[in-house]
């Protein structure tokens, strides 16, 4: 399995305006009961700067469409065109046991080759703006799953590529820090803009995130609806969720996926 | 403190009570003094022939030592370059297994054949029995390595020395360090075996020496410092591992 970000043909030669592009995407899986297909005619693009939310059930291809996206796995059919080099930000936050809250995402730049004192300068600048530096020597056992999950976050960001691809980011923690960590993405992203993919199984996760939603079906996955939750982002996460607009919005999405 | 008592109260409430039990047996003259020497019996001639036995245990000391450190090296070594060349691992792996096979108590008449009464016959039995535990427990550590952990760094931009580096390693030294504590506690039986079969110094000649001139409380005072050695040795490997992994006891996988 080809764990490296292949540099494709259609990655390069062809340019438009979005970030990211794609073109009736197929992936199929061969397994030992005869071939499985995952993801069917996926077609969708993202314009640059873009938070674009993915919704759907458990198993429809959702992963695997990010992994096509960053390379992670070949596509069976269709196009992906990304403008630049992705990240993706898995479900798990995979934090490096032996290094502190603040090295683990110094691992970043790290790989990019950046001096450790470089990368550090680096984590300790994007801990401050996001309010983390109270943590910043914390070993991550010391940390709870909302703050490893800000960590994460942090150094999915330090690796300074324009596309970010979050895949369930928040599905393992409680609701209500779900809902805290939800608040503090969306101030992150507009601090810090990312062209961002953000998969979830959570609708309203998507809706209060993300600028445009997408709804998947079952498997195999492919893109039944669009919705585009046009909300007022100065309010209150409760005053947003509990609108009459937004209560439409999550209907729409049901309904899609009913 | 409190701690202290739970953890070292109950093995010492026993072992004095075995102890004292064995004192009155021995007093009372249920055994013969040359078979059963009284514990007290014991330690006095641990003071009295200290001039005899504390010699003898600084080469056995230095033996065990030094082969432990030989073993810990070629171990590691071993296990870093099976790890990288799956070639190697393959061809090799299955000879270093097998190898394990061949008794140490063929082996050393054979090395001290070759390399005489001096220390290399010792040092090579020692590191024999070590090298093993060191080499599965740090290979086993840097194979498994969390899959996606794997994955994250190269999607960040990892090489091949890097995913070495920053996570193989220091994943596997709870391994390591397990695989050095199984060694360290087989070492001074190491050492005692090669100095068995052929040496002019050391506990292990100190014992044998005892044993033939029925000094029975001097070869008990022997074992009584190899089995101190033995302690001291696996409680300082503990120290270095809880300094250099203080990872893995927040992680809860070394209780």
């Amino acid at each position: 399995m080809p764990l490296k970000a292949p540099e494709r043909e259609s990655r390069s030669t062809r340019s438009g305006t979005a970030a990211v592009e794609i073109a009736a995407l197929t992936k199929t899986f061969q397994t030992r009961s005869g071939p499985v297909a995952a993801l069917r005619e996926v077609t969708f693009s993202a314009a640059p700067g873009e938070t674009l939310g993915i919704v759907g059930p458990s198993g429809c291809g959702k992963s695997t469409l990010l992994e096509v996206i960053c390379g992670l796995e070949p596509p069976s059919a269709g196009d992906v065109v990304v403008q630049g080099q992705c990240v993706l930000m898995p479900q798990r936050d995979l934090l490096l046991p032996w290094r502190s809250a603040l090295d683990n995402a110094a691992l970043a730049p790290q790989l990019q080759g950046a001096s450790r004192t470089e990368a550090r300068r680096r984590a300790s600048a994007l801990f401050e703006r996001f309010g983390l530096d109270e943590f910043a020597r914390a070993r991550p056992s010391e940390l709870s799953g909302g703050m490893r999950q800000r960590v994460a976050f942090a150094r999915t960001l330090l690796a300074n590529r324009p596309v970010a691809l979050l895949d369930e980011p928040f599905a393992s923690l409680d609701s209500i820090t779900r809902a805290e960590l939800q608040e503090w993405l969306l101030a992150a992203l507009a601090d810090e803009p990312r062209t961002t993919l953000l998969v979830t199984h959570d609708i309203e996760e998507a809706l209060f995130v993300c600028d445009r939603v997408l709804v998947m079906s079952r498997r195999p996955g492919t893109v039944i609806a669009e919705l585009e939750p046009d909300l007022d982002r100065s309010a209150s996460r409760t005053e947003v969720v509990t609108s009459p607009e937004f209560s439409g919005l999550r209907q729409r999405a049901l309904e899609a996926l009913a | 403190m409190r701690r202290l008592v739970r953890d070292w109260g109950p093995p010492l409430l026993l072992l004095a009570l075995v102890v004292a039990g064995w004192e009155v047996a021995a007093r009372l003259g249920w055994v013969e003094d040359y078979l059963l020497p009284a514990p007290s019996e014991v330690a006095r001639t641990l003071v009295e022939d200290r001039e005899v036995l504390f010699p003898d245990a600084w080469v056995t000391a230095q033996e065990v030592l030094l082969g432990f450190g030989l073993a810990l090296a070629a171990g590691v070594a071993l296990a870093v370059a099976l790890h990288l060349s799956p070639m190697l691992r393959r061809a090799l792996y299955p000879i270093v297994v097998a190898s394990q096979a061949v008794p140490v108590i063929v082996i050393a008449p054979i090395l001290v054949i070759w390399f005489g009464f001096g220390m290399g016959p010792k040092l090579m039995v020692i590191a024999l029995i070590c090298f093993f535990p060191i080499v599965v427990n740090t290979l086993d550590g840097l194979r498994t390595v969390d899959r996606d952990q794997v994955r994250m760094l190269r999607t960040l931009g990892a090489g091949r020395w890097d995913l070495f580096r920053r996570l193989e390693l220091p994943s596997a030294l709870p391994y390591l360090f397990s695989g050095a504590k199984v060694a360290v506690a087989v070492a001074v039986i190491g050492a005692v075996f090669g100095e068995l079969v052929g040496s002019d110094a050391g506990l292990g000649h100190a014992i044998q020496v005892g044993t033939a001139q029925l000094l029975t409380a001097r070869v008990f005072a022997a074992v009584l410092l190899l089995a101190a050695m033995a302690i001291a040795l696996f409680a300082l490997v503990s120290a270095v591992e809880r300094r250099a992994v203080p990872w893995a006891r927040d992680e809860g996988t070394l209780g």
